[in-house]
């Protein structure tokens, strides 16, 4: 179940916020403090972070850098007291899904925690698919590595086998057990799952 | 028969006027000298040598020596003229000037007549009627001498009239017949000259000496002139008797020419025109202009005592030169005029008064003020002019307590209401005026009209008021972003608790305590919120500065509050370190909360240019001997020592924006409230800025 993490220094926003988020049906974790969140960090856990723009000690914009060190960060909604543009602009640069300004609107705040929950899920989820494809990777031999590239990269089965110095026949074994470990059973699912890992 | 008695008769004449005049001549030498007894004297031996000549001629030889003695003898005679006029003028003080003048000159012709012209012809009647003229001058000088004697003296006055004056009148009367004699040709009886003067000689020679050996003349005499005021005794008729020395002098007469002049003469203003001397008492203790012999004038002080005597009534006149205690008193009277302008010329209020309250001295200031004039106000009170009782009673009891305990009062400031009604403030020091008895019957005031000088001050108030106002209308404008946020903090709580507060409802799965709990929060908002309006508001109010207990520990706390975000958007920590306990202080809160919030703006600029981590902004109050000191230490790169003298001044600013008054302003309101504001070097490197107020603990608001 995912949840909204909700940060603001001020105890009555952060009170209100977190209830209205509540009352819509959202599961919700209140902290009053950046670092109040960062102890309890946990980068598998899903969900958004309605984040106070400014608040004393570590402020919005710091406590974003510091998940994007981390990695793992939930999709981030910024709010703030006022519409300052170049910090929102920073903000959006660091990935923030949405840049509101105080007050709120209920229905804005609704639409854009709603947002930031599938935006965190597709980015989990394209995450997890990531890990799955790199884990098949990682069992994959040197050789057969080598030749999911040339397949990636559009080779024939000779062309492969003569940049390897092997056979045509081998590179067909190889490019068998490499369907296999990576479990695919098309040439065109090969080539996706490697794109995630950014090969291709 | 008289061939040789006669010579022998001459002889012992001549003999007994020698003794005589000898037996003058001794106590006439001594002091007091006695002129008339010189004159006497010398009259005698005038006398002598007439008689001794009288003979040579009778029995002159030839007629060449008959003519030199004629001649000669003219000198012994005039000598015994002047002599007698001397003699009578100085015994019996009335001598007529002119008269004596006038017989003295015709004795003097008579020597001249005798050695100028022929002897043969000295017989002519012509020439002997001179010596005719002269016998008449004296007789008639020797009379009047006599007969104002008479008249004016008492009864020894007249004995001595009656001696010396009726001798001589019989002296001359037998030498006037001894004239008609010769003229009738009867007698060749020219020794009948020196009979009659040796007669005369004899009578008085014995009845004077016991005149001069009187004692009590003599002292009367001294008395009179040691007198220190001048004396003269006026006659019935107005006429000067017996003046003294002094009255001579102040005169400008001798004391016998005094003796026989008018009182009118010397003192015109008496007006009397001659009889009444008892009018003269009317001029008892009187101050005249007297008229001395040249026909100048002078003041004088009369004093006149009436004297009943045996011949009538005299009056005895004390009179005293006044010209220099006129010129001490004119000098006295320009002294006061000059002091009197003094004070009048001081715009100041000037006043002593009585323990009845009365002034018994004002100045013209004073005067003005209430509409009346200085004369006007002696001897009359506060009451009599000032139309509010209350200001009298608080000038009464000042003036009775001042009298009372003989010290200074210092009133800052009092009321006055002048002519007009006019309400002035004064500012007045009252003193005690301690009498010979060593008691304050008298109480000197000096007031100081500080009416103007308070509107000043006014409206300089007025004025500082309202460049404090416009400083924290800029804090305001500076602080704009800040306030807003902190605005808007409430209100976005109050919009999302609403909203939850709906969508519960909608739900349908809302308790009653858990909307209620919502509606709490909703108002605890709200109120915040409200605050921050009234913070803001109370910072843009215009206005006199007030003085109410002010908490400044609280005072700071707001400030820190409206600052709130400005501080996290500076990036600025802010540490608090409250003194505990602090007792209030008098003044105004929100220009207080002003210097405060100035200093921490500062700071807040001052640490800008810093890591973060280093912007370290401290604010600490403490208490030390009845004066709170507020302290706001930043981290900054501190004061640069060229500025260090400067800060303080108006318009002086490292910034790049605000207008350079603000720390001006600060240390305005802080002096205004009887601190100080002042800044050091910070413990961490910064600039540290302290200002005190004084506790007013006991003091309710």
């Amino acid at each position: 179940m995912s949840c909204v993490y909700v940060v603001d220094d001020d105890p009555s926003v952060l009170k209100a916020t977190s209830r209205l988020l509540r009352a819509t049906g959202f599961e919700v974790r209140a902290f009053p403090s950046a670092v109040a969140y960062l102890e309890q960090f946990d980068a598998d856990a899903a969900g958004c972070l309605v984040l106070d723009l400014n608040m004393p000690a570590v402020n919005g914009l710091q406590l974003q850098q510091a998940l994007a060190q981390r990695g793992g960060a939930p999709a981030i909604i910024f709010l703030s007291g006022q519409a300052d543009v170049p910090k929102s602009v920073e903000a959006m640069k660091g990935g923030a899904v949405e840049f509101l300004t105080k007050p709120v609107d209920a229905s804005a705040l609704v639409g854009a925690v709603r947002a930031a929950l599938e935006t965190d899920r597709r980015q989990r989820d394209a995450r997890a698919g990531r890990m799955a494809v790199a884990k098949r990777l990682a069992t994959l031999t040197p050789r057969e590595e080598q030749v999911l590239r040339g397949v990636v990269a559009g080779k024939l089965n000779k062309q492969i086998a003569g940049e390897l110095g092997t056979a045509e026949k081998t590179v067909k074994v190889h490019r068998g057990r490499v369907m296999e470990k990576m479990q695919v059973d098309s040439v065109a699912a090969l080539v996706q799952a490697a794109a995630r890992v950014d090969i291709g | 028969m008289t061939g040789f008695i006669i010579p022998a008769l001459w002889s012992m004449i001549a003999g007994a006027c020698l003794a005589t005049g000898a037996i003058h001549l001794g106590p006439a030498l001594k002091p007091p000298r006695q002129r008339a007894r010189l004159a006497f004297v010398g009259l005698a031996a005038s006398v002598a040598v007439l008689a001794v000549m009288q003979p040579m001629i009778s029995n002159a030889p030839d007629v060449e020596e008959y003519d030199a003695l004629r001649r000669w003898v003219q000198a012994p005679i005039f000598a015994a003229v002047v002599l007698v006029v001397v003699f009578l003028r100085d015994y019996l003080g009335t001598a007529r000037a002119w008269l004596a003048n006038l017989a003295c000159g015709a004795a003097f012709a008579s020597v001249v007549v005798a050695f100028a012209v022929q002897p043969e012809e000295l017989s002519a009647t012509r020439w002997t009627a001179i010596e005719e003229i002269t016998l008449a001058l004296l007789a008639a000088f020797v009379a009047d001498a006599g007969i104002t004697c008479w008249r004016r003296g008492d009864a020894a006055e007249r004995r001595r009239a009656v001696l010396a004056s009726g001798s001589i009148l019989v002296a001359l009367a037998i030498v006037a017949l001894d004239v008609l004699v010769i003229s009738a040709g009867s007698l060749h009886a020219t020794y009948l000259y020196a009979f009659a003067s040796a007669t005369v000689l004899g009578a008085l020679g014995t009845e004077r000496g016991a005149r001069w050996n009187d004692p009590q003349h003599d002292r009367f005499r001294l008395v009179l002139d040691a007198a220190s005021n001048g004396l003269m005794i006026v006659d019935k008729r107005g006429c000067v008797g017996v003046a003294n020395a002094r009255a001579a002098r102040l005169f400008g007469y001798s004391v016998a020419q005094l003796s026989a002049i008018a009182v009118d003469d010397l003192i015109p203003d008496m007006g009397l025109g001659g009889s009444r001397g008892a009018a003269l008492l009317a001029f008892a203790g009187r101050e005249v202009m007297g008229r001395r012999r040249d026909g100048s004038r002078f003041p004088l002080e009369v004093n006149v005592t009436a004297m009943e005597s045996s011949y009538g009534l005299t009056t005895l006149l004390s009179v005293v030169d006044m010209t220099e205690r006129r010129r001490a008193e004119d000098l006295l009277r320009r002294e006061r005029g000059f002091l009197r302008q003094v004070i009048d010329a001081d715009p100041n209020l000037i006043f002593v008064k009585d323990r009845e309250g009365r002034f018994t001295l004002a100045n013209k200031a004073v005067a003005d003020l209430y509409g009346t004039t200085v004369e006007d106000l002696i001897g009359r009170t506060d009451a009599d002019f000032d139309a509010n009782p209350a200001e009298v009673a608080a000038f009464r009891h000042d003036d009775l307590q001042v009298m009372e305990t003989k010290s200074e009062l210092f009133v800052a400031e009092e009321r006055v209401t002048d002519a007009a009604g006019k309400v002035h403030a004064v500012q007045t020091v009252k003193r005690p005026l301690v009498g010979p008895d060593g008691r304050a019957d008298h109480v000197l005031g000096v007031s100081t009209d500080i009416t103007a000088r308070k509107e000043t001050e006014r409206q300089l108030g007025v004025q500082r008021n309202e460049i404090a106002h416009l400083s924290r209308a800029m804090m305001v404008a500076e602080l704009s972003g800040s306030l807003a946020h902190e605005l808007n903090q409430p209100l976005t709580a109050i919009l999302s608790n609403a909203q939850a507060a709906l969508r519960f409802l909608e739900r349908g799965d809302a308790t009653p305590s858990d909307i209620q709990e919502i509606l709490r929060d909703i108002v605890e908002d709200d109120k915040r919120a409200g605050h921050v309006i009234q913070g803001m508001r109370l910072l843009l109010t215009k206005g006199e500065a007030r003085r109410e207990a002010v908490d400044v520990n609280a005072a700071a706390q707001d400030v820190l509050r409206l600052m709130h975000s400005d501080l996290i958007n500076a990036g600025v920590t802010v540490i608090v370190r409250s003194g505990r306990d602090l007792p209030q202080v008098r003044g105004d809160r929100v220009q207080i909360q002003q210097v405060v919030m100035n200093l921490m703006l500062n700071a807040c600029d001052a640490m800008q240019q810093m890591p973060q981590r280093q912007r370290q902004l401290t604010i600490a109050t403490s208490l030390t001997a009845d004066v709170i000191r507020v302290d706001i230490i930043d981290r900054g790169p501190g004061i640069a020592p060229e500025h260090a003298s400067k800060i303080f001044e108006p318009f002086f600013t490292t910034k790049g924006h605000g207008l350079g008054m603000g720390l001006s302003i600060c240390r305005t309101i802080v002096a205004a409230h009887g601190g100080r504001l002042w800044a050091e070097d910070g413990e961490g490197g910064g600039a540290a800025f302290r200002f005190t107020l004084p506790a007013r603990a006991g003091e309710g608001p």
